[in-house]
């Protein structure tokens, strides 16, 4: 009996396999496990074969896991696409539906994995219990169920509610399909089952992707405007804000073009309203200049980027961490702009509250960075709750104190909305006195914020430019004014700096060997943490969720405490290391381990690199170590 | 001469003007659009805070900084996703966007056909001068076949577009057409396209004297000129308004097209009526629906 199971399904297009690994997922996170959900697919736009994978456990979950205890197969011919992908685990259990009849020579996979397969004639016990073939995928939930001890109600509870549309019939087919499964499970195959689930029914999780949940996040966090054009893997964003903007009054628009996306954004934004739009790489290449514009304009703008393999095309349906450069120093000039990177579920939502934050408060572009596996994968969410809902709407707000004549009565009265002492504006707004003789939108202060007027304010007219200006706004082209206004640019991001030292961490307090990482592979080193730990090697991984402003004097004071030093990201030119590289000093024995994108990285590999490279300690339980790259 | 004249008459800045003085050449057009656009938005009696004029890059995109209202001078050729923008997030502000045929038609091409498509409801006035003015003399979109320009050293050889046979074909809601040496007529123009709901596209002929031709391009134009008033033209008549745009040799000024159709803000509100509208607190709920 485990707590912790990875199952691997591949198929071709018609089997359903996205719809199991979904159920099967879905099923785990009603009875409150925790699970991932990442999935895989062919070059196809329809059909063609697909693979997920679902990893549950009773404790929160960082990353997918690599090798698999099961896999559900429909076709041997389904493997061999994903079989650098689906690794087993020595003992792994192989499931394939009986109707293959390809022979046990040819079969795709190695020797000593041969006397695990079992073959269950999927189809034929599904047209025995609904008459309909297309139910095997059905049958194969209910043979984890049997199988695996795969929670058979939370599977039940996600057939009612993901078929409750198409009525009472449909629902029975799919209940009935899934028991004739457990059923042959149960008559057939019990003994031979080394792989069972071990768990205690709790409340049901929260179970989102990385896409859907910095939507959310954005919703929560007051944005009411979003400009995006369609982009795998990025478009989920736009999909899920066309849906839900209009509902709370806010407006979705599907842009011509990246850049119209980000420059309608910017147009909502100097306006008032919380804006955002998503992209991946080539999109984030397209909105450089429009980003810029953001900075110098000084126009608070949320861009989110879900990274994908690149550059150009790449790999659009593939996982990779190599915007970091871009996202840093994508602009022509001195254009700073705040990088932020989602290091697992929970913070894509938090993150996103934090990106509004920031850009509100110091009227600036932040770029929030995901990746394809945070964005396409489902988890559930672990330690946050759908807590915060900030209700400051900027323009809402100048309009109940500047402009009554403007004001929407669906909102109430003024007198009650300004009586709540949650609303409010997150911008620097102008104070009645700096309206008097002339506005200087670009004045200079000590902590480089200037109040930002908006439409309809009286007094408040100026003209944003993209174009270098002095205190008013007026163009200048004197290197004094340049000068001065570039170093208030800047001090916003000494503020930034001070003010939002996001990290996330794990290990010990007093490491010897440091693992420095950033965004989604945070979650595998998560692990290799754990492992050193107990293997008698202190470690501690470190991740900036703010990678710029990086929080240099923190990061330093940590390297300075360290013996050994491994950075860890999922791009081939280790931008990452390159990055800090040049402002901070690492330790002698520094190691960094970096490979181009397409799949996650893996435990094994990160472990293989640590222990080849490292000085280990004497006492060092090296069985630990191998005893985990054996499975 | 003409629009030196013209400058002077509206010396005095009517309260849409502001105080910075223009770094345009004397006698170039775009005064008079500055001039004819302050007026009108005088006339029509707005707020200046309720005024918001976006624009690009360019000579003439420099417009909004000579405006005593909210403005935008943004980056080449995006003016109006910027006004959409703002638009569509404050639909009672009045947003206009201003800007040149090579920041409008060239590198900002791509948008102007979806605004129209779209429908938002912003004015847009083109200052059309047939040249790339800031950066001294390039061949632009409208630039005609054979004129000699820093780019084009044996004379323009690509064919230039038409802006309003363009705008009427991307299902443009208002075209109109003004010349930069009848204020009073572009006013009039300018004012009606405000007040039309929809994307309303203001052709201005607003000529360059220093890079295509001088001072003298007044009078060759005035002498093409015709007033469409004038003809007992059907604006609602797509056709006769295509008629009129083929005849080459003729200037017409006044309003060709129009259609009234919902406006993108419309279809919003028509949208918002029929989704299940949320109340704030119901975002909380949204969560329940990935347990």
């Amino acid at each position: 009996m485990s707590t912790d199971l990875a199952i691997g399904i591949a198929g071709a297009g018609g089997d359903g396999v996205i719809l199991l690994g979904e159920l099967l997922a879905q099923a785990a996170a009603k009875v409150g496990l925790h699970a991932i959900l990442t999935k895989s697919f062919g070059p196809q736009i329809r059909g063609g074969e697909s693979s997920s994978r679902v990893r549950v456990s009773d404790h929160p979950l960082t990353w997918a896991g690599d090798k698999v205890d099961a896999l559900l197969l429909f076709h041997w011919d389904d493997l061999a696409r994903f079989k650098s992908e689906l690794v087993f685990k020595k003992n792994a259990q192989i499931i394939v539906d009986e109707a293959d009849e390809t022979p046990e020579d040819q079969i795709p996979i190695a020797e000593y994995l041969k006397n695990r397969v079992q073959r269950i004639p999927f189809e034929q016990i599904a047209v025995d219990a609904t008459g309909i073939k297309r139910a095997k995928n059905m049958v194969m939930a209910g043979v984890a169920c049997g199988l695996f001890n795969w929670p058979e109600e939370g599977i039940e509870e996600y057939i009612k509610q993901r078929f409750a549309k198409q009525g009472e019939e449909v629902v029975a087919t799919n209940l009935k399909a899934v028991l004739a499964g457990k059923d042959y499970a149960q008559a057939n195959l019990q003994e031979a089952s080394a792989v069972r689930l071990k768990y205690q029914r709790c409340d049901p999780l929260v179970f989102i992707s990385g896409n859907d949940a910095v939507a959310y996040g954005a919703l929560c966090a007051g944005c009411r405007f979003m400009a995006g054009y369609p982009i795998t893997p990025a478009s989920e964003i736009l999909e899920w804000m066309a849906r839900e903007l209009p509902r709370f009054d806010g407006v979705c628009v599907q842009a011509e073009d990246e850049i119209s996306a980000a420059c309608m954004a910017i147009g909502a934004s100097y306006g008032g309203v919380k804006a955002i739009t998503a992209t991946s790489g080539p999109g984030l290449s397209l909105k450089q200049e429009a980003i810029g514009l953001a900075v110098l304009a000084e126009i608070p703008l949320v861009v989110v980027d879900t990274q994908r393999g690149g550059p150009s095309t790449g790999m659009p349906t593939r996982t990779e961490q190599s915007d970091l450069n871009i996202a840093i120093y994508g602009g022509h000039g001195d254009c700073p702009r705040v990088v932020l990177a989602a290091t697992n579920i929970d913070e894509c939502y938090e993150l996103a509250h934090t990106a509004f934050d920031i850009a509100e408060r110091y009227q600036t572009p932040v770029i929030l960075l995901l990746d394809q596996f945070l964005g396409h994968s489902i988890f559930t969410l672990s330690d946050i709750e759908i807590h915060h809902h900030d209700p400051k709407r900027e323009h809402t707000y100048f309009i109940a104190k500047y402009r009554p004549d403007m004001w929407d009565e669906r909102f109430g009265s003024i007198e009650e909305y300004l009586a709540d002492p949650s609303v409010g504006s997150s911008r620097r707004v102008p104070e009645v006195e700096e309206l008097r003789d002339g506005f200087n939108r670009y004045k200079l202060t000590d902590d480089g914020v200037s109040p930002m007027s908006m439409p309809a304010m009286p007094g408040g007219e100026y003209t944003a430019v993209g174009i270098e200006h002095g205190e008013t706004s007026l163009p200048s082209s004197s290197h004094i004014v340049h000068q001065a206004q570039s170093e208030k640019r800047f001090r916003k991001f000494e503020q930034i700096a001070r003010n939002y030292a996001l990290f996330d961490s794990c290990g010990v307090d007093h490491p010897k060997l440091g693992v420095l990482t950033w965004g989604s592979t945070f979650g595998v080193c998560e692990e290799v943490c754990a492992l050193f730990n107990n293997a008698g090697l202190p470690t501690q991984v470190l991740a900036p969720q703010i990678l710029y402003p990086l929080p240099w004097q923190q990061i330093q004071s940590w390297l300075d405490g360290l013996e050994q030093l491994v950075t860890i990201e999922t791009n081939y030119g280790n931008q990452f290391y390159h990055y800090i590289k040049a402002f901070l000093d690492l330790p002698d024995a520094s190691y960094h381990y970096s490979r181009a994108g397409g799949i996650p990285m893996y435990l094994s590999e990160v472990l293989n690199f640590i222990m080849y490279n490292i000085t280990l300690p004497a006492d060092f339980k090296h069985e630990i170590i191998e005893e985990r790259l054996s499975w | 001469m003409e629009a030196k004249a013209e400058q002077k008459a509206d010396k005095p800045a009517a309260r849409f003007r502001s105080s910075a003085k223009p770094i345009w050449c004397p006698g170039c057009g775009d005064y008079a659009v500055l001039n004819a656009l302050a007026r009108s938005l005088d006339g029509l009696g707005l707020a200046v805070a309720d005024v918001a004029v976006i624009s690009g890059i360019g000579c003439s995109s420099r417009l909004p900084g000579y405006l005593n209202c909210y403005g935008f001078n943004s980056i080449h050729g995006r003016a109006i996703p910027i006004a959409t923008g703002l638009k569509l997030a404050r639909p009672r502000i009045t947003v206009l966007a201003v800007g040149g045929d090579g920041d409008g038609f060239a590198i900002g091409g791509n948008h102007v056909m979806h605004a129209a498509r779209r429908n938002i409801d912003i004015t847009y006035i083109m200052m059309d001068n047939g040249i790339y003015g800031l950066t001294k003399g390039q061949v632009s979109p409208t630039t005609p076949i054979g004129y000699k320009t820093k780019t084009t050293a044996y004379g323009a050889y690509e064919k230039p577009i038409k802006p309003l046979e363009v705008m009427l074909a991307y299902g443009c809601a208002f075209v109109g057409q003004g010349f930069a040496a009848d204020i009073k007529h572009l006013t009039e123009l300018i004012t009606a396209a405000i007040k039309y709901p929809g994307f309303s596209y203001v052709n201005v002929i607003s000529p360059c004297v220093t890079y295509r031709g001088g001072r003298e391009q007044y009078d060759l134009i005035k002498q093409r000129v015709k007033h469409i008033d004038e003809i007992g033209h059907d604006v609602h008549d797509w056709d006769a308004a295509h008629a009129l745009i083929r005849q080459l040799d003729t200037v017409w000024l006044g309003i060709l097209w129009q259609e009234r159709r919902e406006t993108y803000q419309e279809t919003q509100e028509e949208l918002k009526s029929r989704v299940d509208h949320a109340e704030q607190d119901a975002i909380m709920e949204i969560a329940a629906r990935y347990r």
